[in-house]
């Protein structure tokens, strides 16, 4: 009875604490809204910002080889991928109206991935992170190793593989488009919270108190903004197939893929439901790819306090039982409080979408 | 013209050469984050902005815009290192359960030199912006010996980028004329529709480029003339004495620690 007790009040101690962080957040993005996330010019500590450099080079490095390979035998592609990087920047600075009412803006990484592959997408991504942080002060030079990283290649690949993946296991076209988008941008925001947590440790509680902090407040922007440039994604594909396919077709020869286009799949079945029943069907899908498998995988590793705490009761005194046994025992102590933070992240939305909504008529006005 | 061009092209050091202007940026920037004390930034943050006033002739409400930019992920971000949970009471927190959630005197520290450190390369870094078209920063990356690639790259992408633009301008004026972001869901399709349409359009204008590039002899290779710059000892001398007594301060701290 005791430890249940117990339990309960730690629990709800850390919805406060995620409250508290989320309210902070939706105040602090009333007062300077927070574009995509890239991590501001100067952030990172020394050690960490060259690190990430470092990281990100090889994929930098391979991506040229093949350019410069390439253009032997293709010299458009220099002018395809330059004009590629064009219309990424363009779309960056896009706003798409976002579930919790204000605007966010696509990062267009997954388009990308899926036309061109991963591999150019490191250079596009170097070069369009570059302009961002030269002319817009989006991100910054001395981060742009760990924005490169998190946004252009970790997230290129992930949509691209999401993608693949889907259409050869016999998903449709915008399922496989949604996902690549979602999880491309959702990932994005898990390295990008994880660069900082590494940077940043929690005085108690170390890396790990540190990356639930950044997932639990940056999941209040990010969330959406994933779903939402899923959703566009499928809009934008739908569009494209819909209207041309030659010259799509014509893009992969020009970037040297030869005759295996990954496009031509593009056209295999485009089948479109009614817009707002596809997004809810999605929504719902996307909420239960991030919960299943923290069911199905049990025994995930780090084992909470509570969890010791029976242990040890169950030590001390043997005839104890637990008087009430969850429904659904998640398989741990950290994955129970991701999904408190997802909860008060849908919660934070909820609010965010209020908010907006009151604030949202007064910058009616602006521009692209 | 975009962003911190706009800024760019009305500087009094427009002229001046980008490498120069990009060395004391660079400076700077390196003394901020090597040194990471709280003085030396806030020092690098107050100069940088003093040295693009008086040698860029912006004014002080053109930067304090651009400033407004990134503080949003830093405030953001800053407040979450600071807010922790911890098991003793901190400097400001409140107690709920047996753990006290707030500040530290020690992560109240951090966050500070986190913001300072940040707002101070920031600083530095928008002096090099501010001053510098991003034509210039291309002569600058070829002089640098960066990838002649990536130079071309870059150069083209700018370029394209206000092709594009325009483009993007004129379907959505058409859009917004037929009503087109009228609610939510009207302004998906729309902002996908236009998406879609300007890549199918930046897919034409590549063919259209290409082929005219194809007929003035294109062999895969763009060669592009710069401007002659002007080497100015003021903004280097100023430069060159500010980053030495930043050394100097860092200097002074350490003798005094």
């Amino acid at each position: 009875m005791k430890v249940f007790l117990e339990k309960v009040k730690r629990d709800r101690s850390d919805i406060r604490l995620l409250m508290t962080m989320a309210a902070f957040a939706v105040a602090a993005l009333l007062w300077a809204p927070a574009r995509a996330m890239h991590i501001a010019e100067g952030f990172l500590p020394m050690r960490w910002a060259a690190i990430w450099y470092v990281v990100a080079l090889p994929f930098v490095f391979y991506g040229f080889k093949r350019l410069n390979s390439v253009l032997k035998d293709h010299p458009k592609a220099k002018i395809l991928l330059a004009m590629a990087g064009a219309f990424a920047f363009i779309l960056s600075a896009l706003k798409i109206p976002s579930l919790t009412g204000s605007c966010s803006h696509p990062t267009g990484i997954a388009l990308g991935a899926i036309l061109f592959g991963p591999g150019p997408m490191a250079i596009i991504g170097l070069i369009v992170l570059l302009f961002q942080a030269l002319l817009l002060a989006h991100g910054g030079i001395t981060t742009l190793g760990a924005n490169l990283f998190s946004m252009g290649i970790i997230g290129a690949w992930v949509a691209y593989g999401t993608y693949r993946l889907m259409r050869k296991s016999g998903l449709s076209m915008p399922i496989a488009v949604f996902f690549a988008a979602f999880l491309g941008d959702l990932m994005t925001y898990v390295v990008t919270a994880l660069q900082l947590a590494v940077a940043f440790p929690a005085a108690e509680g170390g890396m790990t108190a540190s990356l639930v902090k950044f997932l639990g407040i940056f999941a209040v922007t990010q969330v959406p903004i994933a779903i939402a440039e899923g959703i566009l994604s499928v809009i934008i594909f739908g569009f494209i197939a819909q209207y041309s396919s030659e010259q799509l077709i014509g893009l992969d020869k020009d970037m040297g893929y030869g005759d295996e286009t990954q496009l031509k799949r593009l056209y295999e079945s485009n089948k479109s439901g009614s817009l707002r029943g596809r997004t809810i069907a999605l929504v719902i899908a996307a909420a239960l790819v991030a919960i299943i498998p923290l069911y199905v995988v049990k025994d995930a590793e780090f084992g909470g306090a509570d969890g010791a705490a029976m242990d040890i009761v169950a030590e001390i005194d043997p005839s104890f039982e637990p008087i009430f046994e969850p429904l659904l025992e998640p398989a741990s102590g950290e994955i129970e409080s991701m999904l408190f933070a997802l909860q008060a992240a849908f919660g934070a939305g909820i609010i965010g979408y209020g908010l907006g909504r009151i604030t949202k008529g007064k910058n009616k006005e602006k521009e692209v | 013209m975009l962003g911190t061009d706009k800024y760019a092209y009305q500087s009094n050091i427009k002229r001046v050469d980008p490498v120069d202007k990009l060395l004391v940026s660079f400076g700077i920037l390196f003394a901020c984050i090597f040194f990471d004390r709280w003085q030396i930034s806030l020092a690098a943050f107050a100069g940088m902005i003093a040295m693009n006033i008086y040698f860029g002739g912006h004014t002080l409400p053109d930067i304090g815009r651009m400033l407004r930019v990134p503080a949003g992920f830093i405030a953001l971000a800053t407040l979450t290192i600071v807010l922790g949970r911890y098991s003793d009471a901190p400097l400001l927190g409140i107690r709920l359960g047996e753990y006290f959630y707030g500040m530290t005197r020690e992560s109240l520290y951090q966050g500070f030199s986190i913001v300072a450190k940040s707002f101070g390369i920031i600083a530095s870094m928008y002096f090099f912006m501010m001053n510098t078209t991003m034509v210039d920063f291309g002569a600058a990356m070829e002089r640098l010996r960066v990838p002649k690639l990536f130079t071309e790259l870059t150069e083209l992408v700018y370029r394209f980028i206000f092709v594009l633009t325009e483009q993007a301008h004129r379907i959505k004026t058409a859009q917004e004329a037929r009503l087109g972001y009228h609610d939510l869901s009207t302004s998906y399709r729309s902002t996908g529709i236009l998406a879609g349409q300007l890549l199918l359009e930046s897919l034409r204008r590549t063919d259209r480029i290409y082929d005219a590039l194809e007929s003035r002899g294109y062999q895969g290779e763009l060669t592009m003339l710069h401007e002659e710059y002007e080497r100015d000892e003021k903004v280097v001398g100023a430069g060159i004495l500010f980053a030495g007594s930043l050394v100097l301060i860092f200097v002074l701290l350490r003798g005094l620690a």
